[in-house]
């Protein structure tokens, strides 16, 4: 066999590896569309020298409304992903429309509002029907924040 | 920087060669963190990534990720193929080579990332994936003409070289040894210079963005005509000697001419 013929032939898998991958995979820009109802905040990890001692997880409104004061996202229950890259928050009489991006390798959710600021959320799991996001806290309590959502439309 | 090639490089083409390189790849991988959510010149993390979707069955990041350790892979594979094939007809142009396409893919990602880049997710993965090629690109060169000394796109080796060579120096008969102290130059000016490129990229990611990418295309320009201006000045003193040399030699040719002359009019 020919040096050239080898060569080509591993190229040739590698990229028949790679598209068969893709074919298979479904884009998480295109997963994460459509609308999703927040069902948890939950404290993944808690900074030990918190001196707060309580038992975080499964409190739900206590985390979001101690973590999420001062974040855009905590007035909202539902989350629309709409394609042009427009993200509607919905509450109680309450709609907010910002931006959302995806970076990395789609494992970041990136939100920006009016004023520029910009929100980053770790994607943890993507799903057709559910959906974890994972961020830092470092305003009032430290630690590791963790939404989860399922999907409703 | 780039003219010699192998065992022939001095330390000083070395350092040289490697210090820019280095800041550059500290540079653009501190940029495409910031500016992408991931890295592009170290792979390591990049294979315990795709470890990481394979156990998960993330079968899109998987793809992704694979491809960017296969274009780092086919940087790398481009860089050498250039190398060891344009060689022997020209190693000043062989060994830039890789580097133009360095610039090219580069400005390709600063122009797009500038003017055209929307925010979507295909894009970020296809201008990260021009990083990862222009890093496998730089780290193949970089290897290929320094006997594999010079690797400037990430650390692990370096740190891990860096650590033997010191603790070896616990003993005199190697801290009296030249080339291991000559080692640990070149290791430890390729470490300061990376940390020193990304902490500038990291300071300057909020003014330039990615006008960053033009900032690094403009070192890897001057690695470039480094050369070329040495290549031309050493052919210009090369071209000066020969010509005093001819001259003095007419000068010389004449005078004894025309002293023997003398003499045999004299006699």
């Amino acid at each position: 066999m020919k040096v050239w013929f080898k060569y080509l032939a591993f190229f040739g898998i590698g990229l028949l590896v790679f598209l068969t991958l893709l074919s298979v995979a479904k884009n998480p820009e295109l997963i994460i569309e459509g609308e999703w109802n927040e069902l948890a905040w939950e404290y993944e990890k808690v900074d030990k020298k918190d001196s707060v001692h309580n038992e975080y997880e499964g409190i739900s409104n206590y985390v979001k409304e101690t973590i999420g004061q001062d974040l855009v996202i905590h007035k909202a229950e539902k989350w629309q992903f709409l394609p042009n890259g427009i993200l509607l928050l919905k509450g109680e009489d309450y709609t907010k429309e910002v931006n959302w991006c995806m970076k990395g390798r789609g494992n970041i959710l990136e939100i920006k509002y009016d004023d520029n600021s910009v929100e980053h959320y770790n994607l943890t799991e993507l799903s057709d029907d559910k959906l974890i996001l994972n961020f830092d806290t470092d305003t009032h309590t430290r630690g590791i924040a963790r939404l989860t959502f399922e999907k409703i439309n | 920087m780039l003219r010699k090639y192998s065992n022939s490089r001095s330390l000083s083409d070395n350092i040289k060669l490697g210090t820019l390189t280095a800041f550059t790849a500290g540079m653009v991988n501190i940029g495409s963190l910031l500016l992408f959510f991931s890295f592009s010149s170290n792979v390591t993390g990049h294979y315990a990534i795709l470890a990481a979707e394979i156990v998960k069955g993330n079968f899109y990041q998987i793809a992704v990720v694979f491809s960017w350790i296969f274009l780092f892979f086919f940087g790398s594979f481009t860089s050498n193929l250039m190398v060891i094939h344009f060689n022997k007809k020209n190693t000043y142009f062989a060994h830039a080579l890789p580097l133009i396409l360095e610039i090219l893919c580069l400005l390709t990602v600063g122009i797009y990332g500038q003017y055209f880049y929307k925010e979507t997710l295909v894009e970020t993965e296809l201008l990260l994936a021009l990083m990862l090629f222009a890093m496998g690109l730089q780290n193949g060169l970089t290897a290929s003409i320094s006997n594999f000394t010079v690797k400037t796109t990430h650390l692990t080796g370096t740190t891990t070289d860096l650590g033997i060579l010191f603790s070896m120096f616990t003993k005199a008969e190697y801290r009296n040894n030249p080339a291991l102290v000559d080692k640990a130059k070149l290791l430890l000016s390729i470490a300061i210079s990376y940390v020193a490129g990304a902490v500038i990229a990291g300071f300057t990611y909020m003014f330039l963005g990615f006008k960053m990418f033009y900032v690094v295309s403009g070192i890897l320009v001057v690695i470039i005509f480094y050369d070329l201006s040495k290549i031309r000045i050493k052919k210009y003193l090369k071209y000066k000697r020969a010509a005093n040399f001819t001259i003095e030699n007419v000068k010389g040719y004449i005078k004894i001419e025309k002293e023997e002359k003398e003499e045999s009019i004299a006699s």
